[in-house]
């Protein structure tokens, strides 16, 4: 039997003297990476080849990765497959991958850093979805001020939305200095659409002011499950005191949803606060409905808090 | 001309407004201390925008300063945006912004390298055609293209820096692009051939731009009404009120916020506060000034969070050394301190680098803004204040040292001259023309007098022995008062009791001498003998 070292170099050697391309297909899926001059000489050929096979192409790209990285030009050359918009859809979401694969890795990708976002912010309407929502989310995470007005313009007229507003929101979520709290506390005060809400409660967890906002919300049974619970968890993070308030007086009401009961009985029991893991209305409560419990979840959740208890005490 | 001129600028609330007046405004040149307002963090027009927002809007009314011309007033807004942003458009902004200058300055170089050492992981493509532009662009800048433009129109005033920029240069591979690089090139041919003769005397090389502004001084009764009650809570939780905080020394005072994402504004000031303190214990100042740091995001900055954070960063907190958050009052301590900050909701949008030294009665008598701290800088500035609040001291003890020799002198002298016998007597009262032994039975009720007034001149030569000139004085003053009291009262001998006089006004002589002039007398004796 053949080690894996073995096994890759001899993918590698078929790779560099075959001309079939099943072959050549095959080797280049089962090698682990190119580095070696001959295979990286070769996989760029590939590459470069508008008429070789899309999905070959593809193949060498990933391949071709750590020679990428260290190489201005081979990174500018796969931002123009990116930039291309004539090219095979899969040929561009492979080059989206490879540069975003070696932003961390490349020592040479600040050189070339203002391309790359001068590309991205242009392909920040493309046609391709995917290719869409990848670089809106990456320049996103930059805090870039173009994608910031266009998402924003998105959430203002729907007609113009790049994204479905929930992603939109939770984008914008990245930068707390995006001013969007307002947008926030509108959308869910007002909006019919629960999945934006729940990642704009999410994101108002670290806007102090909106604490009742969230208490409203959470205290209203009627709302959905997700609405409530990020509520709880926006709370917990940032309106502790609050937060163990909540958590104890839904922890002990029998008329609460098993789930969310759950949720704050693990959060209590996770708690470093003895008033919260040791709270002996709550531990008198569960001990009692023990039993009665109908719900795995609840069950699982009060077996945690009662033994876990006992070993923080120790 | 379009509609933006006829706009004030302290009435711009908007975006478009403020692009539609900057774009009127950089038609004409010589018209950018119009901009000059704009550029206060506190104006309302930033109030309630995001981070990118205030950036696009300062970026687009600091790069119209190259067409109207930069006043010098504005240099130090540019200058702050070269040495602390990370912001590739405001940076690019103040490098074009620059190149408006009506004369070019050797710091000005110097700046714009620190600029392209801040940015040169953080550029990116940027265009001030528009005020918001829409990609794909045509063609674009980035913040090290218009550094290194700035460099070029430098010429001859960057050439102090011509072996940074060649370093720079050699080492650019893996952070600049291939355009950057051969601009750079090209910029340094430039710089080297500029033989331009130019003065490099003190008004080029001084930085323009004070780090030390005197601070606004408020009385205390102002500082009572205004801030002595604003509430504040210390990184342990404990609460007190700012006139508690600040009234008992010195203090030297640092704004912040946990979320500040800029590493070389809130971190590093805090960084900063971590050295002082270290500096301070090795110059002894330690007893002399508190430090303290207080967030501007107060609603966030929860005790745990801070103290976290001032700790994380070498800062060793105790009673002397605190963070604080504002739990009520927060809008008169911004007022007091009229801080470069602005908001939207909550979230702070915009802050400047501020610090401030409060005296004893928290008073701001010092202020440190918009430049990166120089903690050499800032030690020297303390200690000048501490050294004239020292003067005032010395001042007063000076009064003080002048009524004791005035009273070392004057007993002594009243001893001397108050009649101790009845001849004296007799010859005082002939002095004053009164003739009258009949007052001699009274002599007895005078020589207590005489002996308490020698006692009370004994004492205070004592107590000034260790701090003035030795206690030989004493020893005079004590021989003296012995042969008075033995001559005058017990064996009556008028030699005796004049030796007694004359060692006592010895003494008191001696004692009252300063310091110096009684060592060299000593020293002339002492070779003498």
């Amino acid at each position: 039997m053949m080690d894996s070292a073995t096994a890759d170099e001899n993918y590698r050697k078929i790779f560099v003297s075959s001309s079939d391309q099943d072959e050549i297909r095959e080797a280049l899926s089962n090698v682990s990476v190119l580095t070696d001059k001959e295979s990286v000489k070769k996989a760029t050929g590939i590459l470069k080849d508008d008429k070789a096979d899309p999905g070959l192409r593809v193949l060498a790209l990933y391949k071709l990765a750590h020679a990428i990285a260290s190489d201005k030009n081979l990174i500018l050359y796969v931002l123009r497959l990116l930039k291309n918009k004539n090219l095979p859809g899969d040929i561009r979401k492979a080059a989206f991958s490879c540069i975003q694969s070696i932003r961390f890795s490349s020592p040479v990708i600040a050189s070339v850093q203002t391309q790359i976002t001068d590309i991205f912010k242009g392909l920040v309407e493309d046609k391709n979805q995917k290719i869409r929502e990848d670089v809106i989310s990456y320049l996103a995470q930059e805090k870039d001020e173009y994608v910031q007005r266009k998402l924003l313009e998105g959430i203002h007229e729907p007609a113009k939305a790049l994204l479905p507003e929930e992603k939109a929101i939770h984008l914008l979520g990245y930068d707390i200095h995006a001013g969007i709290y307002p947008i926030l506390r509108n959308i869910v005060e007002k909006s019919s659409n629960n999945y934006s809400r729940m990642e704009a409660i999410h994101i108002l967890g670290s806007e102090p002011d909106a604490k009742d906002l969230l208490l409203k919300v959470y205290n209203n049974k009627k709302e959905r499950y997700g609405v409530r619970k990020n509520s709880l968890m926006a709370l917990k993070t940032y309106h502790p005191e609050e937060f163990n308030r909540v958590a104890t007086s839904t922890a002990v009401d029998d008329q609460e949803n098993p789930n969310i009961r759950a949720i704050s009985i693990n959060a209590l029991a996770h708690s470093n606060n003895e008033s919260s893991y040791n709270n002996p209305d709550i531990t008198e409560h569960l001990k009692k409905i023990g039993r009665k419990v109908g719900s795995a979840v609840l069950k699982k959740a009060l077996d945690y808090y009662l033994t876990n208890q006992g070993q923080k005490q120790n | 001309m379009g509609t933006g001129a006829a706009i004030n600028p302290s009435n711009i609330t908007d975006e478009e407004e403020l692009a539609s007046f900057v774009d009127d405004i950089k038609k004409s040149s010589g018209t950018g201390y119009k901009l000059l307002p704009l550029l206060k963090e506190q104006h309302p027009m930033y109030d309630g925008k995001s981070a990118n927002a205030v950036t696009r809007m300062r970026g687009y009314i600091m790069q119209a300063f190259w067409l109207t011309g930069l006043p010098d007033e504005a240099l130090i807004y540019v200058y702050e945006e070269l040495e602390s942003d990370r912001e590739a458009y405001l940076v690019a902004a103040a490098a074009i912004a620059l190149r408006g200058a009506k004369t070019r300055r050797f710091e000005m170089a110097s700046y714009v390298l620190t600029a392209i050492h801040n940015i040169k992981f953080y550029d990116k493509p940027i265009s001030f055609e528009r005020y918001t532009p829409k990609w794909p662009l045509r063609k674009y800048t980035t913040a090290i293209y218009e550094l290194i433009a700035t460099l070029n129109w430098l010429g001859c005033y960057a050439k102090p820096y011509l072996a940074d920029l060649a370093e720079l240069k050699l080492n650019a591979d893996h952070s600049l692009g291939k355009r950057a690089i051969s601009l750079l090139g090209k910029a340094i041919q430039s710089i080297g051939n500029d033989d331009t003769v130019v003065d490099t005397g003190c008004c080029n090389s001084e930085n323009s731009c004070r780090k030390f502004n005197p601070g606004e001084i408020l009385d205390a009764s102002t500082l009572k009404h205004k801030v002595a009650n604003v509430c504040l809570e210390d990184h342990e939780g404990q609460k007190l009120p700012f006139k508690d905080a600040f009234t008992q020394k010195y203090t030297l005072v640092a704004f912040f916020y946990t979320r500040c994402d800029n590493p070389l504004k809130c971190s590093l000031t805090i960084s900063n506060m971590a050295n002082l303190q270290k500096l301070f214990s090795e110059e002894g100042l330690s007893q002399q000034i508190n430090l303290a740091a207080i967030t501007y995001d107060s609603n966030y900055d929860l005790p745990f969070r801070i103290k976290i954070y001032g700790e994380a960063r070498g800062l060793k907190l105790n009673e002397s050394a605190r963070m604080f958050r504002v739990t009520s009052g927060y809008k008169t301590l911004k007022q007091y301190f009229d801080l470069g900050v602005n908001y939207t909701g909550e979230v702070v949008n915009r802050h400047i680098i501020e610090l401030y030294l409060l005296d004893e009665h928290g008073n701001i008598s010092m202020s440190f803004q918009r430049q990166k701290i120089d903690n050499q800088d800032i030690i020297s500035h303390i200690k000048d204040v501490l050294s004239t609040k020292k003067g005032e001291g010395i001042k007063r003890s000076r009064l003080k040292i002048a009524w004791q020799n005035f009273s070392s002198i004057v007993f002594p002298t009243l001893v001397l001259f108050l009649p101790k016998c009845p001849l004296c007597f007799a010859a005082y009262f002939s002095l004053l023309g009164i003739t009258g032994m009949q007052l001699l039975p009274y002599a007895k009720f005078v020589f207590p007098i005489i002996i308490l007034i020698i006692g009370i001149n004994l004492y205070s030569i004592f107590r000034a022995a260790k701090q003035r000139n030795g206690f030989l004085p004493f020893y005079l003053c004590a021989f003296g008062a012995l042969l008075v009291l033995l001559f005058g009262h017990f064996i009556l001998n008028k030699y005796g009791m004049y030796s007694g006089l004359f060692l006592l006004f010895t003494g008191s002589v001696l004692n009252s001498l300063p310091f110096m002039a009684y060592l060299k007398l000593k020293s002339r004796f002492f070779s003498l003998s």
